[in-house]
């Protein structure tokens, strides 16, 4: 049994003119060692999906079905307080833009034996010892524990967050969007800490982004969602070498490369479709190039095609 | 580059005052100090010519563009547009002027006024600048320009207010907008950072159309290498204040001479779970504050080649081959 089971998850926000389906009866899994990437463009319901692993749901969100099984116990029916242990100890997160999300008024010393004293009794210099420990974790001296964030870099306060999280040794680790709004040193800088972090602590790692090479440089497995559902679910390297559904091709079709040949790229012709009245059958239908009339009649199923999960009437 | 430059940058300079308290502007016996965020940079842009600068956070690529549109106003240094000394231009012939110099916002959310329709966002770049007889000429010039961009048929997007448009679709508004009044030169700053991967390429072919159909100079600021190498001639790279490295686009690509362009390429992520991820050639950060005088090369305290000589002065940028430049003494 894996680790994290997510088994037909059901999000939706009961808005005035009806319900958006955010996420849409999705499944997937991560095991122990495993780094799992979720791709998608904004709004394609990624961070609803997560929130839910750590049972945030704000009204008028609420999770309508399905399971979240962490280590043979579903989240979904826990009680308040063991989602307040699960939270930090069990599944930690940094959240989008952890460069604001600090306090500002607070030490990022107190920001992180704030999160130790929560959850463990342990003596105020045995917290700050840990607290150091963890500042030195992410590459920044355990001298700065004093600091406030105004003084660290986007960067930096990046990786406190990051030493926030996993302050108090949590078994899997959720980063949203981690290096967006970084600058591209600073953000290979932190994809390193990520990949020494997943080492050194045999971490495994829920990874959102809509940056497929942030993928490819750190996920074993990866997820790509699109309009509140997970069209295909693949290992990395055979997702990139040889995509079989026509949004994940084209995404990647999509993406400028450094490297190699100056390929032509494309863009996908309009946009995702409003999740209150989605089209009927494929969502991706409207702007897909292999589109056939079943698409326009029946959601594709979910299928298993060379040991991955595609969602395509191509591959009936 | 063509032979004919439309834009001339000659030692420009822009520097801010740093914020100082009342009682140390009365007492402090320093002179007052300055932020350099644009510090002694020349470069051309010929006709039609697409130069991307690219740099990190912070670096004065952004205050750069503003400054050539003068929406910053330089310390010191001269631009010149076809001849013309931009910065000594009054108001009223400057703004005569910004009707050839014209720039593309990042925040495609931000830039346009949310409770103008599409069609009255155009409308007021053509009566800014009086460009139509009435009201008819107005609306032909408006559907012609919606067309042009992409935003076809005009009929459905003529009444829409920018919440209403994806992020794309407002960007191509606020391309639009510039468009419409035939500029020569466009300054677009981060145009597709905001937007999604998927819709990125869309502005970035319109953006080349702009060039290849009205024969539009563009200057193309970015942090992002990958976008530009798609788009750009010629790239030029900044580090605080400067231009380290300034060539034709596949030329630094390939072979990048500065520490600090080596390092920008090689940390640009590929997108192939097979490619290793190389060590970066540089150490530390950017200073969050940048100093305010430099008399040795801005880059040695990150720079794994640094040594004495590198301490002592500030390399000039120095013609190696060819159109290709670069401001470091170990680059030869």
């Amino acid at each position: 049994m894996a680790l994290l089971e997510v088994e037909n998850l059901k999000i939706y926000y009961f808005t005035g003119a009806g319900a958006v389906k955010a996420v849409d009866d999705i499944s997937f899994s991560v095991d122990k060692d495993e780094t799992l990437g979720l791709i998608g463009e904004s709004g394609c319901g990624k961070t609803t999906a997560v929130f839910a692993i750590m049972r945030f749901a704000a009204p008028p969100g609420r999770i309508v079905g399905g399971k979240i099984i962490f280590e043979g116990r579903d989240i979904l029916t826990m009680s308040e307080e063991e989602v307040r242990l699960l939270r930090g100890q069990g599944v930690a997160m940094v959240f989008q833009a952890a460069q604001n999300a600090l306090n500002p008024v607070m030490t990022v010393g107190d920001q992180i034996t704030e999160v130790i004293n929560q959850h463990e009794k342990v003596t105020k210099e045995e917290a700050w010892e840990r607290a150091r420990k963890q500042l030195e974790l992410v590459g920044i001296g355990g001298d700065r524990a004093k600091g406030y964030p105004h003084e660290f870099s986007g960067g930096m306060k990046q990786r406190v967050g990051i030493a926030i999280a996993t302050a108090c040794n949590p078994r899997l680790l959720i980063l949203d969007e981690p290096v967006t709004g970084l600058d591209v040193i600073v953000q290979r800088q932190l994809l390193n800490l990520v990949n020494d972090l997943r080492e050194k602590l045999r971490l495994p790692i829920i990874l959102i982004t809509h940056d497929l090479s942030v993928v490819a440089e750190t996920c074993s497995k990866v997820a790509v969602m699109y309009a509140g559902k997970i069209v295909e679910q693949a290992d990395a390297v055979s997702l990139y070498k040889n995509p079989a559904h026509p949004y994940s091709k084209l995404l990647i079709e999509a993406y400028p490369s450094i490297k190699g040949e100056k390929g032509k790229l494309i863009s996908i012709p309009g946009a995702p479709p409003g999740l209150l009245n989605p089209p009927v059958g494929c969502y991706f239908w409207p702007r897909c190039p292999s589109a056939m009339d079943i698409c326009q009649e029946a959601e594709p199923p979910v299928q298993t095609k060379d040991g991955r999960l595609v969602a395509c009437h191509l591959y009936r | 580059m063509k032979d004919q430059a439309i834009l001339k940058v000659e030692n420009l300079k822009t520097y801010f005052p740093v914020r100082r308290n009342f009682v140390k502007t009365i007492f402090s016996r320093k002179k007052r100090e300055y932020v350099r965020a644009v510090d002694d940079v020349s470069f051309n842009v010929g006709e039609g010519d697409i130069l991307g600068i690219v740099g990190e956070s912070g670096c004065g690529k952004s205050t750069m563009g503003r400054t050539i549109l003068r929406l910053v106003e330089p310390t010191a240094g001269k631009i010149y547009y076809e001849d013309i000394d931009v910065t000594s231009l009054k108001r009223r012939a400057m703004r005569r002027l910004r009707r050839k110099m014209q720039m593309i916002f990042q925040d495609p959310h931000g830039s346009l006024n949310p409770r103008r329709t599409v069609a009255d966002i155009l409308r007021q770049s053509v009566r800014i600048h009086r460009l139509a007889d009435g009201k008819a000429e107005e609306d032909a010039m408006i559907k012609n320009t919606l067309e042009e961009v992409g935003l076809k048929p005009p009929e459905e997007f003529w009444d829409r207010y920018p919440v209403l448009l994806s992020g794309g679709q407002r960007q191509r508004v606020g391309v639009g907008r510039i468009l419409i009044l035939q500029p020569k030169l466009v300054v677009a700053d981060e145009p597709i950072s905001m937007l999604d991967v998927s819709v990125r390429m869309g502005i970035i072919e319109l953006l080349a159309q702009l060039r290849e159909k009205f024969g539009i100079s563009l200057i193309y600021i970015t942090h992002d290498l990958a976008t530009a190498r798609y788009i750009c001639d010629r790239i030029a790279i900044m580090y605080l204040g400067k231009i380290v490295e300034i060539a034709p686009t596949e030329d630094l690509l390939k072979t990048p001479l500065h520490p600090y362009a080596q390092a920008l390429i090689a940390a640009v992520p590929v997108p192939d779970p097979r490619v290793e991820m190389k060590e970066l050639p540089i150490i530390g950060y950017v200073p969050l504050i940048p100093s305010d005088v430099y008399t040795s090369c801005r880059f040695y305290p990150r720079c794994p080649y640094a040594d004495k000589e590198c301490r002592e002065q500030d390399p000039p940028l120095i013609e190696v081959s060819p159109g290709h430049s670069v401001a470091c003494i170990k680059a030869k």
